[in-house]
């Protein structure tokens, strides 16, 4: 087994996130490590640079639970300001390969790892600011 | 017999019809004068080639027919049943069983109502599509004569892919061209109506079929009459209004509903057959769609079985957003008179998160008009719900420059203190803390904390080091492991990969710097 590297923000940044969701949700296995570790905070990073705070990533992922993630990839705006198209194409994404309230809720277990790193970001920038 | 071979133009029949007719029409327009010749005779040629639009409209108008023999027969079963809903029932009826049995007539003299009504959808959808399919292949057809005239014209005045120094003649070419230009535009027409029609004509007859609800339960054990009668439920109970649940509330409710446990089962059909009517069931059924458990639907159940055989009270409290029966974005979303709108926040009512979970999730709607409280004016009323409205409004919509107004001066220490429930404060997320201070303990939490990670959900860690005087810390977040190493991100900027061993034996230095090698405390996601 190789030894996993350190990646720095900006290459994490770079990460193709719906990618991540249509390969990491179908199935346990790595793709889902990769996807609710590197892909969640990559996802956080985007999001961070957007102004986007972690409530809303954790109540977008309440929409899914209730209504499903297609009910919340046609929302016009799941995210705030810039970030909404963003977040549109993530839940396009996983509607892709999301069948049924199982998927739904790992979608939105999903957004509240997003969350849980955006708001350790948040906290740190707040701690030190 | 045409005189040209593979042409300049290319061969290329790819796209719809439209989009073929489009390109050749706009080859056809941009093609004057001597030097424009060849290609305008190529692109009338392709131009007649194309096929009139696809389908029979002797079929679909067969099938209109069909459709409304099917509604007229409907129509009079529905005149019997409605019939015997509103004279015979309750007479030969009482109790409980003559509650259900005229409920259940009832839905089916509704559902029979909406299927000869949808049918009669139906069969004007099929007519309308029949009719425009008929004009764009006659359009189509008249096409053919001008285009056929200027082909003829330009053959007497090219050779090949060029014009025909010997035989050309400017006014042959102008009129070939306009008689070209009048051929295709009634091709291209006639392409964009079928188009049109088809589109329309899917759309619609989608849309009719999303509306069958009942034959969305795909669960088992619900029995025909119940999937009717939760079907059938409207809002304020009037039909008027639409129903109470969506296909994809009635799709999702039957998958949750398998899911259940045998005994939830038994406890949610036992919640389901004390309700006081059709409205309560559809609402705690819209609960069961929105994921909630037994539990929670049944404390939902406790707060408004009172008012179960009330619609108007259920509906007022449980359905407050109703955009569809509305125009679209300018929907009366609100509570009691007290209109809820996005305040400070540029973002629509009709747009908004927020929105869009009060309308899936009866008990987030239930709570923003009620606030728990029904019944209790204190909680009960519009202004109560408005600002509830706007404090999730403002949760959801606030961005980060509001949180930038706030800098903190703190000692070190103090702000390491705060960051250990800061990110449960920040999420809503429920942690608890687990201190790490011994090597027994960090080994013994391993195993819970992979599990975590296993379950996509990351922990939080703090790490710390120095001295009583000079205390250091610094929180990072466990996000995943593999072998025996587990991944952490660090907030300065990167994830890094630890070992089991350095986690267990306080060698955290490689995770942030030298003044944070000891392990404090993890708090661990419920």
């Amino acid at each position: 087994m190789s030894t996993p590297q350190p990646q720095s923000d900006s290459q994490l940044a770079e990460l193709d996130i719906e990618i991540l969701l249509r390969l990491g949700l179908p199935n346990p296995g790595p793709h889902r490590s990769t996807l609710f570790g590197a892909g969640a905070v990559a996802a956080a990073i985007t999001v961070d640079r957007l102004g986007v705070l972690p409530r809303a990533l954790v109540f977008l992922g309440e929409v899914v639970r209730a209504g499903g993630t297609r009910f919340a990839a046609e929302l016009p705006e799941p995210l705030p300001g810039p970030a909404a198209a963003v977040a549109r194409g993530w839940l396009t994404a996983a509607a892709m390969v999301v069948q049924d309230p199982t998927g739904d809720q790992l979608v939105a277990r999903w957004l509240d790892a997003v969350a849980a790193v955006l708001a350790l970001r948040v906290t740190h920038r707040e701690a030190n600011s | 017999m045409p005189d040209h071979d593979p042409h300049p133009l290319g061969d290329d029949k790819g796209g719809t019809q439209r989009q073929q007719a489009e390109k050749l029409k706009k080859t056809i327009d941009e093609s004057h004068g001597m030097w424009g010749a060849g290609d305008l005779k190529y692109a009338v040629h392709d131009a007649l080639q194309l096929a009139a639009p696809k389908g029979d409209s002797g079929k679909l108008g067969e099938l209109a027919a069909a459709y409304n023999t099917a509604s007229s027969q409907l129509d009079q079963i529905q005149m019997k049943v409605a019939q015997v809903s509103s004279q015979h029932l309750p007479d030969a009826w009482t109790g409980q069983v003559g509650e259900k049995a005229a409920e259940v007539v009832k839905a089916s003299a509704d559902d029979l109502g909406r299927c000869r009504d949808m049918l009669g959808k139906g069969r004007d959808q099929l007519k309308a599509l029949a009719s425009a399919l008929s004009e764009a292949q006659t359009l189509h057809g008249q096409g053919h004569a001008p285009l056929s005239e200027a082909l003829s014209l330009l053959h007497d005045i090219t050779v090949s892919g060029a014009p025909d120094p010997f035989n050309w003649d400017d006014d042959k070419m102008h009129s070939a061209h306009a008689k070209a230009k009048d051929g295709i535009k009634s091709i291209y027409d006639a392409a964009v109506k079928a188009e049109n029609a088809g589109r329309a004509a899917a759309r619609e007859l989608n849309a009719l079929a999303d509306k069958a609800l009942a034959g969305k339960f795909k669960n088992k054990g619900l029995g025909a009459e119940d999937k009717l009668v939760i079907a059938d439920a409207a809002i304020d109970g009037n039909q008027g209004n639409g129903g109470i649940l969506t296909a994809n509330d009635v799709a999702r409710a039957g998958q949750f509903m398998d899911k259940m446990s045998d005994a939830d089962r038994a406890r949610f059909d036992q919640l389901l057959a004390g309700t006081k009517s059709p409205e309560e069931r559809a609402y705690l059924m819209k609960a069961l769609a929105a994921g909630h458990s037994y539990d929670e639907i049944k404390a939902f159940d406790d707060q408004i079985h009172a008012h179960g055989d009330d619609p108007h009270w259920l509906t007022e409290r449980i359905a407050p957003v109703q955009l569809e029966a509305v125009s679209a974005q300018t929907a009366g979303t609100g509570y009691k008179g007290a209109n809820w709108d996005q305040g400070q926040h540029d973002t629509c009512v009709a747009a908004s998160t927020v929105t869009a979970r009060a309308m899936v999730d009866p008990l987030f709607a239930f709570q923003l008009t009620t606030g728990g409280h029904p019944d209790d004016p204190a909680y009960d009323n519009g202004p109560a719900s408005k600002e509830r409205w706007e404090k999730e409004t403002n949760r959801v919509y606030d961005t980060r420059s509001f949180m930038h107004l706030w800098k903190g001066g703190m000692w070190d220490w103090e702000s390491q203190n705060i960051a250990d429930d800061e990110i449960a404060k920040h999420t809503g997320a429920e942690y608890h803390n687990v201190d790490l201070d011994s090597h027994d303990k960090r080994q013994n939490a391993l195993a819970e904390i992979e599990q975590k990670i296993d379950e996509g959900k990351p922990v939080p860690l703090s790490v710390h080091g120095g001295t009583l005087l000079n205390p250091h810390g610094h929180q990072m977040m466990i996000i995943g492991h593999r072998g025996d190493q587990l991944e952490i991100y660090n907030p300065w900027g990167y994830t890094v990969w630890v070992s089991e061993s350095d986690f267990i034996n306080n060698h955290m230095q490689g995770a942030s710097d030298d003044r944070h090698p000891e392990v404090r405390s993890v708090r661990m996601p419920k």
